[in-house]
């Protein structure tokens, strides 16, 4: 049955498709077009590179289409399209609008497409000889990263996700009653943005780390493009910058995304490990490792191999980690992955493939070539018919092994070994730590995938070994089910710290080692003033912080010298001059990011000390949440704290949180407000979000755990009534108040009361209700006859939490029988709260701006000092 | 023998070394019949919040105990203890991905990562976790 829908936008969609369908075809031309222009000769490459540009630049048309068309539906509110309905709501900020956009895979996918294509397009214009080579690379990303959004079924593959598609047609919502109205728009507001993100750092983290990601792709096309080409030097070069770029942009992301989860997350840091988080580190240490090695190569003309492999490496790291975030196998791992949208057996096809192509360009000889290319090929059918990990694993391995194996070959040079006092030694040694570190985070991040893996095969191989020789490793091996470490910040730091603690040491001294020989003399005699500048300020920063865990004084003393010995190095070489200072002034930042984490996550301090509860024994041994009662006053470190009541602003409930200071007479002074808040959600959970407050030296981090939501809601949630006969004078004694019987009243004003009639008999029973806190209110339960019938009109008073009935008197007695009840919970309002001083946080932060200031200084000085040769030639 | 082949073996001695520990440091998925075999080590067990019982939690008596019952994949149901605060919204969770050890039948928890199901869209609902109060974990 057709149904005729009212109110949708049919046109956006169609416009969408076509979009996407072109920025596909598009990207298709400019890879054949720019592997023609590779292989022809000289007279049609012109030609060939003309056809390739024209591609290119319909592609990246395409892709601003394509995002025009869906800011416009959000902008507009379409939520006709599933996109829009699930990503974003009416009662959003518009300002949050960005953070919809990429909130969805296929979102943060044309994120990634479009920086890729804004780069490539500034690539065109300085490439020159490298241009078709290295667009093909470039291009044939483009085509896969373009498939992503296709959302195409490929015989009975799904190819992509289409970010245009309707909600009545999703496979979702296709069957539910709903959307078979032909009104189903007029009231539908969409699912919501996840309040998580409904912060600033979430319009300008995901760009910033998508840029940092396009930004490996381009010394990796370039690499890749050296070994096609046989350019196997020249490529470093003109790779430089871009690596340098890459560097600076990911690591300013990934700190913007530190930044994100300090301000908005109850994490209680910067850094928590999360697997997401990891993900994005892993690349950038590697493609550190590889730009260090890049500047020996191009300073010593070696260690070439160990270059390509971390240039590979990093841009295959990053398909990876898009990979683990958004294939859902960390599911369970990790709070912030995406969930799965069917697409990883294809995100898993485009990783296989560029970890197999530097292999198939690498081989020289033609006959070995063709032989491996039939080889792969062979594997490939078979792997259709039989599907095996570990064979697959095996193939890559290989393949790696073919790759780096023929450079090594080709690139055997009788090069002496590099002396000891060397830069070009060490430098190499940092970029092996570098590279070490993230192998561990890589290996530990990855559990989930070694239990695919282990499950497909080699546990029973594990199970065997550990029959003949039985370990806790082989057992756990054979079992397949390992989960993440049970403490992962203690797994990771134990690991980390001492590569944190080895790397600082080598960017203090790095600077100060001359390439191929250093004089020693010269260098103790430069080098003793940092040294004993920072031995002093561990020593004094180390007592006045009651540092006392060796490993934790090394790191302090090792970045502190780091920070020294850089600064020493631009004042006194140097001589102050910035455009030479780029290194020198990010190895300062790193270092500031060294101590500035060190201090603020190692000297953290819970002063949300719970003093009062019950200890649950040694497992448990701290408590670091307090509760606060309304209008209490409790000390936490050295403020004064008392809980002033929330109220509420939207969606929005905000806790007002008052921190006093004790003058010396003892009497408090009020010092600042924090109102941590809920976001009230009920599409999305609840969610209680931090507030800060920022001194120079220090954070105030404030964070409700909880608050009693559930209980506001429920207004009758009365204890059981109880009975009292009573006389005139008589008290009653309730968990909270005191209830005095003062008195009979006969002469009621019948007309004051609704329920009254002008005949009933009515006799109110006046009470007084006292709170242990002073405050007293009279209430009148009033006792009716009316024909034969009796009942009680009941009284109550809210704020002590009391309900009296009045429902019989004994005349002969004088008694009068009440019946009262109390309020559930004594309407007494609390929270509860951690409260968490970061010390020194403004040093991270100020080392991450240094960091990133001082890796695009040196990209700036590389370019520039480029375009000057090239218009002196 | 070249410095660089030295430098080689201490970075595969290393790695060596990184896998074994993350092995050895990895926690398990398993039962609550499994973790109460071996109550001395760490599992994570995956189950369901039983909605019928109680959840246990006054927080003007202690704010850092939370008990409730969940039954595992297997069907077992367990009384769960977590030394922290109650997790906004736990009644909603869907499915429950606790941390700890087995002590007697109680399993006492020091993580907490639960699913929420979204109304909407099934399989998709959104990931939470809880800790628990560190044992001491930064203490210098």
């Amino acid at each position: 049955m057709e149904v005729d829908y009212i109110g949708e936008h049919l046109f956006w969609g169609q416009a969408g498709h076509f979009f996407t369908a072109l920025s596909f075809a598009a990207a298709f031309l400019a890879v054949i077009a720019y592997i023609q222009a590779h292989y022809a000769g000289l007279a049609e490459k012109n030609q060939w590179l003309k056809l390739g540009r024209l591609g290119f630049r319909l592609h990246t048309l395409a892709i601003f289409g394509i995002i025009a068309v869906l800011f416009y539906i959000l902008f507009n509110h379409y939520f006709e399209y599933q996109y829009v309905w699930q990503h974003s709501n009416t009662e959003m900020p518009m300002e949050y609008i960005l953070s919809c956009f990429w909130e969805g895979q296929e979102g943060s996918f044309l994120l990634w497409t479009f920086w890729n294509a804004i780069l490539a397009n500034i690539l065109i214009r300085t490439a020159a000889s490298w241009e078709a080579s290295v667009m093909a690379i470039v291009s044939m990303v483009q085509v896969f990263l373009a498939s992503m959004l296709l959302g195409i079924y490929f015989g009975g593959y799904k190819i992509g996700s289409d970010p245009f598609i309707l909600l009545r047609e999703h496979p979702d919502f296709m069957n539910l009653p709903f959307v078979k109205s032909a009104t189903y728009l007029s009231n539908l507001d969409g699912r919501g943005l996840n309040p998580l993100l409904q912060n600033y750092w979430m319009t300008i983290h995901p760009p910033t780390l998508f840029l940092g990601f396009s930004a490996t792709l381009f010394p990796f096309a370039y690499a890749l493009a050296g070994v096609w080409t046989g350019k196997l030097r020249e490529w470093i070069q003109p790779a430089l910058s871009w690596t340098f770029f890459g560097i600076s942009i990911l690591g300013t992301g990934i700190l913007m995304g530190g930044a994100w989860a300090y301000e908005a997350l109850s994490f209680g840091g910067f850094w928590a490990w999360d697997p997401v988080e990891n993900a994005s580190l892993v690349p950038w240490l590697t493609m550190v490792a590889g730009g260090h090695v890049m500047l020996i190569n191009r300073n010593k003309g070696d260690s070439l191999v160990t270059a390509f492999f971390l240039i590979f490496i990093t841009f295959i790291l990053i398909l990876y980690s898009t990979f683990l975030t958004r294939s859902g196998v960390l599911g369970e791992t990790s709070v912030h992955a995406f969930t799965d949208l069917g697409m990883s057996g294809q995100l898993l096809l485009y990783l296989l493939l560029f970890i197999w192509l530097p292999s198939a360009f690498a081989i020289r000889s033609e006959t070995k070539k063709k032989i491996w290319l039939i080889v792969s090929a062979l594997f490939t059918i078979i792997s259709f018919f039989y599907f095996s990990k570990l064979l697959i694993a095996a193939f890559l391995l290989v393949s790696i092994i073919i790759a780096l194996g023929s450079l090594n070959k080709q690139l055997k040079s009788e090069t002496e070994e590099e002396h000891a006092t060397s830069r070009e030694f060490w430098m190499f040694v940092a970029a092996l730590v570098l590279l070490v570190s993230a192998f561990q985070i890589t290996f530990s991040t990855s559990t989930p995938v070694i239990n695919k893996m282990l499950s497909g095969g080699l546990s029973n191989f594990f199970a065997w070994l550990n029959g003949i020789w039985s370990t806790e490793v082989f057992a756990k091996m054979a079992e397949a089910k390992l989960a993440a470490p049970s403490d992962p910040i203690e797994h990771y730091n134990s690991w980390q710290l001492p590569f944190a603690i080895i790397t600082a040491f080598l960017i203090a001294v790095g600077q100060f080692l001359s390439y191929k020989k250093t004089d020693i003399p010269r260098f103790f005699k430069r080098i003793w003033l940092s040294l004993f500048l920072s031995a002093l300020f561990t020593v004094i920063i180390g007592v006045f912080m009651n540092i006392a865990q060796p490993l934790y004084l090394l790191l302090l003393f090792a970045s502190l010298w780091a920070v020294f010995a850089n600064a020493d190095y631009f004042i006194r070489v140097l001589k102050g001059k910035i455009p030479k200072a780029g290194s020198s002034i990010s190895h300062i930042g790193f270092g500031l990011i060294l101590v500035g984490s060190l201090i603020s996550a190692g000297k953290k301090e819970f002063i949300s000390k719970n003093n009062t509860a019950v200890n649950l024994g040694e497992d448990f041994p701290r408590e670091e949440n307090v509760l606060l009662a309304l209008n209490d006053t409790v000390a936490m470190g050295e403020y004064m704290v008392a809980y002033r009541g929330d109220s509420a602003k939207g969606i929005h409930i905000y806790y007002n949180i008052d921190y006093y200071s004790k003058n010396s007479d003892g009497s408090l002074e009020k010092q600042f407000r924090l109102s941590p808040f809920i976001q009230m959600n009920p599409r999305m959970g609840n969610v209680a979000e931090p507030a800060t407050k920022h001194f120079l030296g220090r954070d105030i981090f404030t964070h409700v755990t909880y608050a009693p939501l559930e209980k506001k809601k429920t207004k009758n949630g009365w204890k059981e009534a109880k009975d009292f006969e009573l006389q005139i004078g008589d008290t009653i004694f309730t968990s909270n108040s005191l209830i005095i019987l003062e008195g009979i009243k006969k002469d009621l004003d019948k007309k004051a009361y609704a329920q009254l009639n002008e005949d009933d008999i009515a006799v109110g029973a006046v009470l007084r209700v006292m709170s242990i806190d002073g405050n007293s209110r009279e209430i009148i339960p009033i006792y009716v006859i009316r024909n034969s019938s009796i009942f009680s009109i009941d009284a109550s008073d809210e704020k002590n939490g009391v309900q009296a009935g009045f429902f019989k008197i004994d005349p002969d007695k004088e008694t009068f029988s009440l019946r009262i009840r109390e309020k559930e919970d004594p309407n007494k309002e609390f929270i509860i709260l951690k409260a968490i001083v970061f010390p020194g946080i403004n040093i991270l932060w100020t080392g991450s701006i240094l960091m990133a200031i001082g890796t695009l200084l040196a990209v700036w000085v590389r370019i520039r000092r480029k375009s000057k040769t090239s218009h002196a030639a | 023998m070249k410095r660089i082949h030295i430098i080689g073996i201490v970075v595969i001695a290393l790695a060596i070394g990184m896998i074994l520990s993350t092995f050895a440091d990895s926690s398990t998925y398993a039962s609550f019949n499994e973790a109460l075999a071996e109550p001395q080590k760490e599992f994570h067990v995956v189950g369901e919040l039983n909605k019928d019982k109680e959840l246990e939690y006054n927080p003007e008596e202690n704010v850092n105990r939370f008990a409730f019952y969940l039954v595992d994949r297997e069907g077992t149901e367990r009384k769960v203890i977590f030394n922290g605060t109650k997790p906004q919204d736990f009644e909603r969770s869907e499915q429950v991905v606790i941390t700890g050890k087995m002590n007697e039948q109680v399993f006492m928890a020091d993580k907490i990562l639960m699913k929420c199901p979204s109304k909407y869209n099934d399989g998709s609902g959104e990931m939470k976790e809880f800790k628990a109060e560190p044992a001491a974990t930064t203490s210098l």
